[in-house]
């Protein structure tokens, strides 16, 4: 069990405006995120575009569950556990595939891309005929899933509250990033993988409100051309948005960052799409939304990068998951996302953007993970784990926007952290509920 | 078609003085060793069963696809003083192995080589290793090898690495 106290001593720095280091690197509080957390939270796990045709299937987490994400032959999207019901092997061991159905190495039952017990080796012989009811042994499914614009979630706790009522008003900024085409989303390739001595909550941190790193963090990126901006405070007179459950930003300074580089004729075909609100939150001369993450580790990014001097910069577009493997240790998962039915030259010029810039090569990405491992690694001394550390930007000075088209508290800057302590509030919450 | 004595001595000396170069950090001094059309490239790999083996490389999704442009941009930011990945710098060794040279019809060579990469940074005395394969296309301008095209076939799909801010 936890020590109460710890979740005490946290819960008031929060709301204090603090936060004690050691969160970044403790193994008591990865265990209760395990519980009390993913096992509660919509998990993203893939899009509908990464299982295209009948029988394709990835395999993904939620922290150390494995998952099928299957599609059937009747075109229907099922999440079950990746474990045999008879001896728990994984009934699945690669990352990807198309398949008839899975077929347990160790003793060869077998299920259907639904999870339906389909066939026990020797059943009659063993079992006797009929003495097992197939429907009582298929895989399991997650207790609940949710697809939302392409999006595959699932939650482990059967009594979760659906998938759209948990996005809730955070899909009206989520709709700027899946909205801009009648076609949708498609991934490019497979997400990069890769694994970071450095704590989920870090990247969350970031990708939900901070606005504020880029002019140090990634000044490198702008004297060498791949971030298009003036200057590297370019979300200083930004906007930030704080919600319970969602944080984003967004810029406001010049006309090459408002439209992420989308060229005009995109443009002008996502507004038809979005709704007369998100249109008047784009004409107060906003971008459309940039960093953003929803609650607990899927982030958003869409921005422009630059990667050629023989042509202008191109919008890209990244989501992640930030899976803990332990504390202290996670592995992000980065998918390169586009529009399905954006040409091929679009496509290419926002995949060579992006790979300059974020995922597993990207010079954005690099030195976002050197800050986060130079974070959670000394988190753990005994000392600098009860650092204090302040979390109180934009709190003396800030006011929510009177007229802003949009739900939650907007603020006039993205140098501020009313987002990150809306992320810590929530993720406290969370641990303290049984 | 067999390659002779000292041309095989000759490209094999070739492909060290290139980890040389990396390994010292002289970003700028490889980056001349490129043709101006090069391509770097390290496709994502995804683990499928033995029988949809064919598909594990992504044809068009890296993590690394590179023109000698955006080589040059990379490098350009490891030269400024905010590049915190490489600040301070990693330790690296490649070592490069298992050299197979194959003659394409055109005066261009085709080489394999296996590389391990050891990566070590800051007072931390364990050590990343990247496995993998490269395949290069040298050939030779004014007499001098340039290298225009390589792909880096990594044996992991997960990167066990905190980021790739070096050059394989």
């Amino acid at each position: 069990m936890p020590n109460p106290d710890l979740i005490s001593t946290i819960a008031e720095a929060i709301n204090k405006g603090e936060l004690p280091l050691g969160v970044f690197n403790s193994p008591e509080l990865f265990e209760l995120e395990k519980e009390r957390l993913f096992a509660k939270s919509w998990n993203f796990l893939a899009h509908e575009s990464e299982i295209p045709n009948a029988g394709d299937y990835v395999q993904r987490y939620i922290v150390d569950d494995s998952f099928i994400v299957t599609r059937d032959k009747q075109n229907r999207v099922h999440v079950v556990l990746n474990a045999c019901r008879h001896r728990g092997r994984k009934v699945c061991s690669v990352e990807k595939g198309n398949a008839r159905n899975f077929s347990c190495p160790y003793h060869g039952w077998v299920y259907d891309l639904d999870g339906a017990l389909i066939d026990i080796p020797y059943e009659d012989e063993g079992y006797g005929k009929d003495a097992i009811d197939h429907a009582d042994w298929g895989l399991m499914s997650a207790p609940k899933m949710g697809i939302w614009r392409g999006m595959i979630f699932a939650n482990l706790d059967p009594n979760a509250e659906s998938l759209d009522d948990y996005l809730g008003d955070a899909k009206w900024y989520m709709d700027f990033y899946t909205n801009k085409s009648e076609a949708g989303l498609e991934v490019l390739g497979s997400p990069q993988r890769w694994v970071v001595d450095a704590d989920w909550k870090l990247a969350a941190d970031n990708f939900v409100g901070d606005g504020y790193h880029t002019f140090i963090t990634h000044a490198s990126t702008i004297t060498a051309g791949m971030l298009p901006a003036q200057s590297g405070d370019f979300l200083l007179d930004g906007i930030q948005v704080a919600m319970e459950h969602f944080g984003i930003g967004l810029a406001r300074q010049d006309p090459l960052f408002n439209s992420l580089a989308y060229p005009p004729p995109m443009m002008e075909a996502m507004r038809k799409r979005f709704n007369p609100e998100q249109i008047a939150m784009l004409d107060q001369g906003v971008s459309l939304p940039t960093h953003a993450n929803l609650f607990p580790n899927l982030s958003f990014l869409n921005a422009p990068g630059a990667y050629t001097a023989m042509a202008p910069p191109a919008p890209y577009m990244t989501f992640r998951i930030w899976r803990p493997l332990a504390a202290g240790k996670t592995e992000i998962w980065s998918w390169c996302m586009v529009e399905k039915d954006a040409t091929d030259e679009f496509k290419q010029t926002s995949y060579k953007a992006y790979i300059l810039s974020f995922g597993t090569s990207g010079t954005l990405e690099q030195d976002d993970a050197e800050n986060w491992s130079q974070i959670t690694l000394p988190a753990k001394g005994i000392m600098a784990s009860k650092l204090s550390l302040n979390y109180s930007m934009g709190q003396a000075i800030l006011k929510p926007i009177d007229d802003w088209p949009g739900p939650g508290n907007a603020y006039p800057l993205d140098f501020t952290e009313f987002a990150q302590r809306a992320f810590w509030k929530k993720w406290i919450s969370t641990l303290e509920a049984e | 078609m067999t390659i002779d004595e000292s041309l095989f001595r000759d490209i094999e000396a070739f492909i060290y003085h290139e980890a040389e170069l990396l390994d010292n950090h002289q970003h700028n001094e490889w980056l001349e060793l490129w043709d101006e059309q090069a391509s770097y490239r390290m496709p994502v790999r995804v683990t499928h069963t033995k029988r949809q083996k064919g598909q594990e490389f992504q044809e068009n999704f890296g993590h690394f696809d590179e023109t000698k442009e955006m080589l040059g941009m990379r490098i350009k930011r490891l030269s400024t003083s905010t590049a915190w990945a490489e600040e301070p710098q990693s330790r690296t060794r490649h070592f490069v192995t298992n050299l197979r040279i194959n003659a394409l019809d055109n005066e261009q060579y085709q080489l394999k080589t296996n590389l391990m990469l050891y990566r070590n940074r800051l007072d931390d005395a364990g050590h990343d290793l990247l496995s993998a394969e490269r395949h290069d296309v040298i050939h030779q301008v004014n007499g001098e090898w340039r290298i225009l095209k390589r792909t880096i076939y990594m044996d992991q799909a997960t990167l066990g690495t905190l980021n790739l801010s070096i050059f394989l």
